[in-house]
């Protein structure tokens, strides 16, 4: 799968408009042909497509991904350097999401049927139909502009982190807040809840210890489909708050055609996508004994 | 026989956009100290209803409405809050369902769920409370404890299932315990194995047990006592010998007929009641078994009969006596006193 990124995303930046030696150049008129020859063979642009494409996987495999035309650095280092603001907002708005998601599920699966139920689906239904870049701008007029409470841009401190991370969780968790609630319902027609409530048990018991962990199974597939529309929505949000990261990055070297650093973004977003989906496969033997039972026959 | 559940006129009822029903229909018995009683009667009848009106396990559903009394030891449950009512279910009512492996959590061992139990009752260490749990496993007849209770409930038998609901029932040693079809969904040793295990309990702790189930053999063999149940009303209860010499109600006569005899004449047809029983939505009007009932008059068209006292038996029907009569010949008390009431061939198994 991850070769086919690699493939997908190689040739599309190649097909796209625009010649990278322009921007290395940075657009000097006086150059000659005899320099614009010289820059292609250095930078191995004037050999063909299949060539580049093989020159690229071999460097990749060995972490090598070559130096970004813009910044003339290292792509990996420049990446290390911005990794760690993005990783800061995508795990802040995956905590956030899974709260926001199983608390709402959970509370609207308790209280269906009432106004509690009917107001988190109007809420996780404008979560989910927002476009993001939307939800932050409201975000900031609310929160930033109106209210004074926290900041609209930038990237460091704890306040700062706010904003992005809950416009990130509030599209994503829309979705969980409706799949754990429906999945709690179906869970609570099942006849061990009835035996629980039979046993003497008080409900929070019920439906947390029991009914809750029943429905998380489906609720963690989603989430980790979620983390990949996460990481995708860095790149949006990280723009709208004018947020450093590898979303802004991405976005800059889109911009600039500027390959090396665009492959290796994208790259390294498809591989914790993979990660990320093969944990959830391996959470669902820790939720459910009969995954762990089929694995270990 | 001190009476510990006194049930006087339980009705549930059903209400939605397009029915109006009375899923149980004025249901009154008792039930004493350390007696087991029967409920038999085909599926839908209302059995299931009535156990779970009892313990306030239909309050959720805002659909039903359940009227009438349930008195534990004098006490009224029906009118308990849910907290009160929480503090009955499991310490002094238990129930068991019908589908073992259903009624257990999927993702929860059965250790812990033993232990969930024996922790609401608030008392001893973390490892006295292990041991407790080690103990009721064993006291169920459920070999290797200590294995079963790290084991999840896909990973053992139904019967062993079932076993471990029993021993999450009387972990808060209940003085009632209702058995909902416990034995439906399990082959028939393990069948049996349950039933014995379920009256040797009843004589160990002198634990009342309401066994609900659709099999006039089963009734046979382990009540006390039976209550027959017909489209959501008791239709007749009586001491089990009394219901199976001479049923006072033609369907109770009709259930015991359609039991399979072994020492019957191979000639001998299976006798099944013509027709089925009505939903709950198309009752007809006045006895509800008049349209199946080889005795129906007139009246049985028109007028619901009321439970009548013959004997040692209540009946709800018109034409109880010569029900009686005319049924007393086939299901006769066997002359050793012991085996009265017994199903022949249970006579033949002692």
């Amino acid at each position: 799968m991850l070769v086919g990124v690699t493939a997908l995303i190689f040739f599309v930046l190649r097909a796209l408009p625009g010649n990278p030696v322009v921007l290395l150049t940075q657009g000097d008129p006086g150059i000659t042909q005899a320099q614009i020859r010289h820059i292609e063979d250095n930078y191995g642009l004037n050999k063909p497509l299949l060539v580049q494409y093989g020159t690229f996987i071999w460097h990749a495999l060995q972490g090598n991904f070559g130096v970004s035309y813009l910044t003339k650095e290292p792509v990996m280092s420049s990446i290390g350097a911005q990794a760690g603001a993005t990783v800061e907002l995508t795990a802040a708005a995956v905590v956030l999401t899974g709260v926001i998601g199983i608390g709402g599920g959970l509370l609207a699966a308790m209280f269906r049927d009432t106004w509690v139920d009917s107001s988190l689906r109007v809420l996780s239904l404008f979560g989910s139909a927002m476009p993001l870049f939307w939800t932050g701008v409201l975000l900031i007029l609310v929160f930033s502009f109106t209210w004074r409470l926290f900041p609209s841009s930038g990237s460091g401190t704890f306040s700062e982190l706010v904003l992005p991370a809950f416009s990130l969780a509030l599209a994503g968790s829309g979705l969980l807040v409706r799949l754990v609630r429906n999945s709690m319902l179906d869970v609570m027609g099942q006849e061990f809840v009835t035996a629980l409530r039979a046993k003497g048990l008080p409900e929070y018991q019920v439906l947390v210890r029991h009914v809750l962990r029943n429905a998380l199974v489906p609720a963690v597939t989603v989430l980790g489909v979620q983390i990949g529309a996460l990481l995708a929505g860095a790149v949006v949000t990280e723009t709208v708050f004018t947020r450093q990261g590898l979303g802004s990055m991405l976005v800059q070297a889109v911009q600039n055609k500027d390959y090396p650093t665009v492959q290796a973004l994208v790259l390294i977003i498809a591989t914790v996508y993979v990660i990320v989906n093969i944990l959830v496969d391996i959470s669902y033997a820790y939720l459910d004994p009969r995954v762990r039972t089929t694995l270990t026959k | 026989m001190t009476e510990l559940l006194e049930v006087e006129g339980l009705t549930v009822k059903f209400e939605s956009a397009a029915h109006h029903l009375e899923l149980v229909r004025d249901a009154s018995f008792e039930i004493g100290t350390g007696e087991v009683v029967a409920m038999v009667g085909e599926s839908g009848s209302g059995k299931s209803i009535t156990a779970r009106a009892i313990l306030g396990l239909l309050r959720r559903n805002h659909r039903m409405t359940v009227e009438g009394n349930a008195r534990l030891a004098g006490r009224e449950l029906l009118a308990l809050a849910e907290a009160e009512m929480r503090e009955v279910r499991g310490r002094r009512v238990s129930m068991i369902f019908q589908d073992p492996v259903g009624a257990l959590d999927p993702v929860v061992s059965i250790g812990a769920q033993v232990l969930e139990a024996v922790r609401r009752r608030r008392s001893g260490t973390r490892p006295e409370q292990r041991r407790r749990v080690i103990e009721l496993l064993a006291s169920v007849g459920i070999t290797d404890p200590e294995l079963r209770a790290k084991q999840f409930p896909h990973e053992v038998s139904g019967g062993m299932c079932q076993r471990a609901l029993i021993a999450i029932a009387l972990a808060g040693s209940p003085e009632l315990l209702i058995a909902d079809e416990p034995t439906t969904a399990l082959d028939v040793t393990v069948q049996a194995q349950v039933l014995d295990l379920l009256k040797r309990l009843r004589d160990e702790r002198q634990m009342s047990v309401l066994l609900i189930t659709h099999d006039m053999g089963v009734a046979a063999q382990t009540a006390d006592r039976v209550l027959i149940m017909y489209a959501g009303s008791l239709v007749e209860q009586g001491p089990t010998a009394d219901i199976f010499g001479h049923p006072c109600h033609p369907y109770t006569g009709g259930l015991i007929s359609a039991v399979p005899r072994v020492d019957a004449p191979r000639s001998r047809r299976l006798v099944a009641i013509p027709g089925s029983v009505p939903e709950a939505a198309d009752r007809p009007a006045g006895c509800a078994f008049h349209p199946r009932c080889p005795l129906a008059d007139d009246r049985c068209a028109t007028a619901m009969p009321g439970p009548r006292r013959l004997g040692n038996q209540i009946a709800a029907c018109h034409r109880a006596e010569e029900a009686r009569d005319s049924q007393v010949h086939r299901w006769q008390a066997g002359p050793g006193g012991g085996g009265a009431g017994r199903l022949p061939e249970e006579r033949a198994a002692l």
